[in-house]
Formats: C-alpha cells, structure tokens, sequence
C-alpha cells in the first residue's frame, strides 16, 4: 500500500530514471569510432535498438507525467 | 576506435539501465493495492522487459557464439531471488537474471554478503510463473558492476523432480 505522498516520490524517481536514460542510450549514436570494425548488418542491428530504447524512454517519460499528474489531482490519498 | 569488449560492457550497462526500471516497477506493483494504477504500471514495465530482451539479443548479435559457451543455454527469466545460507537462517535478497537447467544468475546489492564456493537454498520468484523454484546451488563466480551492485553465477547442486522445468520465457 502507498500513500499519495509515496506513491508521488516514487513516481518522481522513475521519471527521474527514465529521464536520465536517454543520454546513455543516444551517448554514441553520431560517433563514428564507436560502430567500426563490425558489419553493416551489425551496426543497423545495434543503433535500431538503441533507437527503439530512447524513444520508448521519452514515451514512458511523458506516460509517467501524466501519471503524476492524475494522482496529484486525485482526491484519493492510498494506493 | 573502440574495442568489442567495450561495446559490449556499454550494452550491459543499458541493460543494467533496463533491469533496475523492470525491478522498480515490479516492487512498485507489489506494494500498490489500487488495481487500475497497477495495471497502468504494467503497461511500462511490459515493455521494460522488451527492451531488457533487445539488448540481450543485440550483446549476442554483436559476440557471435562465443557468449554462449556453456552447457545449456541460458534464458533471460526475471524475478526475485531469496538465498539462504545452509548452515545459518541468514536470507538475502536477490534479482534473478538469467536461468539455465545448470544454474542462475543473480544480481544482488554490495550490503550483501555472498560467498564464493558457499552452498545456498535458493528461492526464485518470477515475475511471468505464479510457480517460484526452491534449488540447492553452489556460487561459483562473483563481479563487482558498480559501488552498489555484484552479479553472481551459481551451479545447481541438486537435482529435483523438475529438473526440466523452465519459467515461461514469453518476455524474450
């Protein structure tokens, strides 16, 4: 069971999580040294990934926002 | 120029990333009784554990076979661990990362000791089975990730009636 109060702190860290995410997933994407040395198939492989990570984290990002922002709202006080 | 071995260690980090967001939202699902704020967690943490598959799969896409040297393959199955020292009531707390029918692979907080060689009862709650596993295993390898965290292989020492009994694997 949580609080509103807990339930808001955690909910701020996971967006906090989600937040700082993105750089690491973008941290290589427009270095050229990084990918070298493996197949073309290889590094489509790797930055499609990485590409599907910082944009679902941006999505979960907002998801959570407005989470956050339903439970500040909400008369209700446990969860 | 980057090495293989740095790619690769930059890959767990990400997947590192994914599995404390996975673990946050499963502890968070836990605690919370209301069920349509559960439900809307699940939405997140579902896709947490897609993406916690991708990056796995992209490790092993980018090491070829020599990441699978072992004798059974591993499964990226997810859930919570419990350790018992077999000579004390002494429990620690654990995140289950990968599963093979020859042992697991745990993730576990520095506050915790765990050591090499020791013998443990090992409890495993998965997030996808309603059924948790009991097994006797041995640690037989330990690394430090970061200030906060070790991962650790242990072997299973006994053989039990369900020794071909695997989690379900749907979130790979």
């Amino acid at each position: 069971m949580f609080t509103k109060e807990q339930l808001i702190a955690k909910l701020e860290l996971i967006i906090e999580e989600e937040r700082t995410a993105i750089p690491l997933y973008s941290k290589y994407s427009s270095d050229q040294f990084f990918f070298r040395g493996f197949s073309l198939e290889k590094v489509a492989k790797m930055k499609e990934a990485l590409e599907i990570l910082r944009v679902d984290s941006q999505r979960h990002q907002e998801y959570f926002e407005a989470l956050l922002s339903d439970i500040k709202a909400s008369p209700k006080n446990v969860y | 120029m980057y090495t293989k071995q740095e790619i690769i260690d930059y890959f767990q980090n990400v997947g590192l990333k994914e599995r404390d967001m996975i673990f946050n939202l499963h502890d968070m699902m836990t605690l919370v009784e209301d069920k349509a704020l559960i439900a809307r967690l699940k939405v997140v943490a579902d896709d947490e554990v897609r993406h916690y598959s991708l990056v796995q799969k992209t490790i092993i896409s980018v090491m070829g076979a020599a990441f699978e040297r072992r004798m059974w393959e591993r499964k990226y199955v997810l859930g919570k661990a419990t350790l018992k020292e077999q000579d004390s009531n002494k429990q620690i707390q654990a995140r289950c990362i990968d599963m093979s029918f020859g042992g697991v692979c745990i993730d576990f907080e520095s506050r915790e000791t765990i050591v090499a060689e020791k013998k443990y009862q090992i409890r495993i709650e998965f997030f996808d089975s309603t059924t948790p596993i009991n097994r006797v295993g041995r640690v037989r390898w330990m690394r430090k990730i970061n200030d906060e965290l070790y991962t650790c292989g242990i072997t299973f020492l006994d053989e039990t009636e369900n020794i071909y009994f695997m989690p379900p694997t749907n979130n790979i």
